[in-house]
């Protein structure tokens, strides 16, 4: 892999798993994988920062939890976006996206 | 919600630690094994695949921990640890730990049950629909008193009044109810039509008295209540629709009212009434409906939806108003009066019950300040336990949370403790319990209750414990190393912290007992009052002669003549007589009079009591006759019209003059003064003696009457003998409230006897916890100075230089927090002045005593450990070092 990865930044973690999430149900390594996978492999999370924000997430009720069989055939703990989840995403996202531009704006006013 | 779901996560995450842990290493494998598949997939061998696959993990047993704390852990685990790790810690210490749940639980048990009382009598809504529409209409007369109101205005125009929805008149006696032959006396009200759905009651059997069904005029029912229905009836139903014999009158029982329901107080039947109001007591027989001359029922009321009480008020008010131009003078009231019914249930009960609330508060802070002293005392030996945590790193806020759920449960441990004292001194406190609601009252530690004491308990945790917790975990470790491991909780800052616990504990206590000596001085100066009687060996008696068989006056008259004069000639009996009402004994009546040769001040004169009495009456009840002569058998109805007056009477209608031979106008008869007798306490006891006007009985023979029997030597046999000749002259006739009239005296005092035995109480157990305060704090500095008195001594200082320097700063102490206290004590007191009798707040004697007690028991509580100092042997305390 030579592409450069970006850095995460703090506070996005949770918008990232929430979006990863709002594609459809997924277990923990999934969740990773698709982040990788949607970020075009420029994002990278953290096995030890994964499952803490998993754990808090559910406990806000963004996400429901349960064990089922994964496509190896071997029980995997999925997650799955609540109605509460979404429209966390949504404000999130909301509020990334003025942040975003306000950065723009800021950088361009040379 | 969301908070709801992590408390839910949290409580699981602590009762299945290890099926939380499996979850996630399950979760983490599952992990790990997938990471490895993909190496796998990139070409490497499975044992290379999972090696790197548990490299790009890094510390599984971290990321285990870090997910747990998140899951649940966390913080509900470290108050667990923290709890165990106090209770261990409170365990080793068994002798302070008792100490400090026995003072809280005597603070918050002393709380829990007055709060118990208020949230009973204050707090709680009356047990009726909407009960804070409910109010009590009186007249306000010129002397500013709430009076009954008078039956042409209560139906022409108050119950026309639009602040109303309903209003309905009552009042209270006393029926003779025959079943079976049998008399018995009972309390019961007759009561309009209206007054049950003003109330919003309804009855449980049969039907209640209704508007519509029960008009004047029609058949005369009555309802009982639950308990005569139980006492009587053993709960037939069939009584629906039987005749009882009211006052010798048959009256059809209509309904059973439910369990519990008594209004007013202690009426055990409701009748109603031939016309538009409740009978007048005198002449029951006459429709008093366009009287406006007199006043003699109660009027509750329900406000419309929405109306204020002021309103109402003004909208009374302008009725008086009006009625007042209309009829003059015949209006007798000034104004009107809207009274809550819960406020007026209440009365005089409220400034007693605040008294008493603020009187265990006090005694709480004292118990807080107390136990705060013991755990500064306690810190300081803990101080090497402290240094060491935060040397190894322990956080203050970590330290703080540690201490503090110590005290918590300490407090948890005080509140359980004092629930339990609660309840064992509840039954008493049903003594506080204004008469009016005692029945419908119960007393129980309820969730409301439990409620209030849990927050009082934590917040008293706070109180007693954050202090102490700050300042041990607020300490520079330099300085605690320095000092050797002496401790810088002994330090100087919070020595000066411990005295000033000490000095409010003992200005607090100096409250407490200041109120409890003012009341105590005020009950004895009512129990010393001179009431105007000799309460000694007097016997009464109340007796009512039915209307339907005594109609006649001169039946009623002959009936206590032949009754007296057996009674006189009984062995043992000295005298007899009988009275319209008994001294002390609730309510009265008045009469406005005309003095011949008196202009009447514009405002109005008093309208003294109005009493009947028989011959005799004042020799028995051994009222002083000052002037003139007693009544006798010859001041019958055909005799001139003659009363007596007391000496209030005469001061005010002949001021400087002999009232003898005066003439005053009484009702509709001119009569002659022919007696002074001395002034006695009518009403109560704090009650200076209204003027007063004597009738003799038989030229108005009321049906109700005392008796009272005067003994020669003691009560014994007066009994028997009351009856004997009461039954002689008329068989059927009951004799009810037989008291010995020294108990309804004391009786009267029994509500000031409670107060102040409670709050004496209370001050002794401030008194108590104060001492062994400034006992603690005392013993605590000899412990300390012990180095320093064995260099005093060494330098020649003798036992009595060292009993002085320990004593000094004892009674300095105590000399503050009196000083303090005393001065706090007078601005309190101030508020509870309708709670005293005779006595000035700033009563030099209580303020002596109390100044008195205080610095003579801080002077013993030092003497110990000052003794304990004599005996420091100076080479001991110098190798001690």
């Amino acid at each position: 892999m030579t592409q450069h990865k970006a850095d995460l930044l703090q506070g996005t973690l949770d918008m990232l798993i929430l979006k990863a999430l709002s594609l459809g149900p997924l277990h923990g390594y999934g969740v990773i994988s698709r982040i990788r996978q949607m970020s075009g492999e420029m994002l990278d999370v953290e096995q030890g920062s994964l499952y803490p924000a998993l754990y808090r997430i559910e406990q806000r009720g963004w996400v429901n939890s349960k064990w089922e069989v994964s496509e190896t055939g071997r029980r995997a703990k999925f997650y799955t976006l609540t109605r509460a989840g979404r429209r966390q995403l949504d404000e999130e996202e909301a509020g990334w996206d003025r942040l975003v531009l306000a950065i723009a704006k800021m950088r361009q006013a040379t | 919600m969301r908070r709801l779901n992590i408390l839910v996560a949290r409580l699981r995450g602590l009762l299945g630690r290890e099926a939380v842990i499996r979850d996630i290493e399950e979760e983490l494998r599952f992990h790990v094994e997938m990471e490895t598949r993909a190496n796998v997939e990139k070409g490497m061998t499975p044992g290379e695949a999972r090696l790197a696959a548990l490299r790009s993990f890094g510390n599984v047993g971290s990321i285990r921990d870090a997910a747990y704390e998140v899951r649940g852990g966390g913080m509900m685990e470290g108050i667990l640890r923290d709890a165990r790790y106090g209770a261990r810690s409170l365990a080793k210490n068994p002798g302070f730990t008792a100490v400090a749940v026995l003072t809280l639980a005597l603070g918050i048990g002393a709380n829990t049950a007055i709060f118990g009382v208020i949230d009973a009598v204050l707090l709680r809504p009356l047990p009726y629909p909407e009960a804070e529409r409910l109010v009590k209409l009186y007249g306000r007369a010129e002397t500013g008193e709430n009076v009954p109101v008078a039956p042409a205005d209560f139906l022409e125009q108050f119950r026309r009044a639009n602040s109303f929805e309903r209003l309905a008149a009552y009042r209270e006696l006393s029926f003779n109810l025959t079943v079976q032959e049998r008399p018995e006396r009972v309390s019961g009200t007759v009561v309009t039509p209206d007054f049950f759905s003003v109330l919003g009651v309804n009855a449980q059997v049969g039907r209640a008295i209704t508007a519509g069904q029960d008009e004047p005029g029609g058949p005369r029912v009555v309802v009982l209540s639950h308990a005569l229905w139980q006492r009587w009836y053993g709960r037939d139903r069939g009584v629906i629709g039987k005749t009882v014999n009211l006052d010798g009158e048959p009256r059809t029982v209509v309904g059973v009212m439910p369990e519990g329901f008594q209004f007013p107080a202690g009426s055990e039947l409701w009748a109603s009434s031939r016309f538009a109001v409740p009978e007048h007591p005198l002449k029951p027989t006459n429709d008093p409906s366009n009287r406006r001359d007199t006043h003699y029922f109660d009027v509750i009321g329900r406000l419309k939806a929405g109306v204020t009480q002021g309103q109402a008020k003004a909208e009374a008010d302008a009725i008086v108003g009006r009625l007042k131009q209309e009829y003059g003078d015949e209006e007798e009231d000034v104004g009107a009066a809207v009274v809550p019914l819960h406020e007026d249930v209440v009365g005089e009960t409220r400034p007693a019950l605040m008294l008493l609330i603020g009187a265990v508060a006090i005694l709480l802070l004292i118990a807080c300040a107390n136990v705060a002293n013991i755990l500064l005392a306690r810190g300081a030996t803990r101080q090497k336990e402290i240094t060491l945590r935060m040397a190894l790193g322990a956080s203050r806020v970590r330290l703080v949370r540690q201490l503090l759920t110590e005290s918590l449960l300490l407090a948890v441990a005080g509140g359980g403790l004092g629930v339990l004292l609660a309840l064992w001194g509840l039954a008493p406190l049903k003594a506080l319990i204004p008469p009016d609601m005692s029945d419908g009252t119960a007393l129980r530690l309820d969730g409301r209750v439990l409620v209030f004491t849990a927050v009082i308990s934590l917040g008293s945790a706070l109180v007693f414990g954050l202090f102490p917790a700050l300042s041990l975990a607020d300490q520079d470790l330099n300085s605690v190393l320095k000092e050797g491991g002496r401790g810088a909780a002994s330090g100087a800052r919070s020595n000066r912290a411990r005295r000033l616990l000490v000095v409010s504990e003992i200005a607090l206590a100096a409250v407490l007992l200041t109120g409890a000596g003012l009341l105590t001085r005020s009950f004895y100066r009512l129990s010393d009052v001179p009431v105007g009687f000799n309460p000694q060996n007097v016997l009464s008696a109340q007796l009512t002669l039915p209307q339907a068989r005594y109609p006649d006056k001169n039946d009623r008259a002959l009936f206590v003549r032949q009754v007296t004069e057996r009674l006189s000639g009984s062995p043992g009996v000295s005298s007899a007589a009988v009275i319209s009402r008994l001294p002390l004994d609730p309510g009265g009546s008045t009469r406005s009079v005309e003095v011949q040769g008196r202009t009447p001040p514009p405002s109005g004169d008093v309208n003294p009591d109005y009493l009947v009495v028989s011959p005799a009456y004042f020799r028995s009840l051994g009222i002083p006759l000052l002037e003139g002569r007693d009544f006798t058998e010859r001041d019958d109805p055909n005799a001139p019209r003659v009363v007596i007056v007391n000496e209030a009477t005469a001061r005010h209608f002949w001021p400087g003059q002999d009232p003898l031979g005066r003439m005053i106008k009484v009702d509709e008869d001119w009569s002659q003064v022919v007696g002074v007798v001395g002034d006695v306490r009518q009403h109560s006891l704090a009650q200076t003696p209204p003027p007063s006007v004597y009738v003799p009985y038989a030229q108005d023979p009321w049906p109700f009457m005392s008796f009272v029997v005067r003994t020669k030597s003691d009560l014994v046999g007066a009994a028997p003998a009351l009856e004997t000749a009461i039954h002689s002259a008329d068989k059927d006739v009951p004799l009810y409230k037989v008291r010995a009239v020294s108990d309804v005296v004391a009786q009267s005092l029994s509500a000031r006897r409670w107060r102040m035995l409670l709050l004496s109480l209370f001050a002794l157990t401030a008194l108590t916890l104060s001492c062994l305060g400034i006992y603690g704090v005392t013993a605590y500095s000899v412990t300390q100075r012990t180095h320093e008195i064995g260099i005093r001594m060494t330098l020649g200082a003798q036992k009595r230089d060292v009993l002085r320097l320990v004593i000094a700063q004892g009674v300095k102490l105590a000399l503050a927090g009196v000083g303090v206290g005393l001065l706090a004590a007078l601005a309190v007191m101030r508020l509870a002045t309708s709670l005293l009798y005779g006595v000035d707040v700033a009563d030099p004697l209580t303020l002596a005593g109390v100044f008195v007690i205080l610095v003579g028991v801080t002077l013993m509580a030092c003497l110990v450990p000052a003794l304990r100092a004599t005996k420091v042997d100076p080479m001991a305390a110098l190798r001690y070092e």
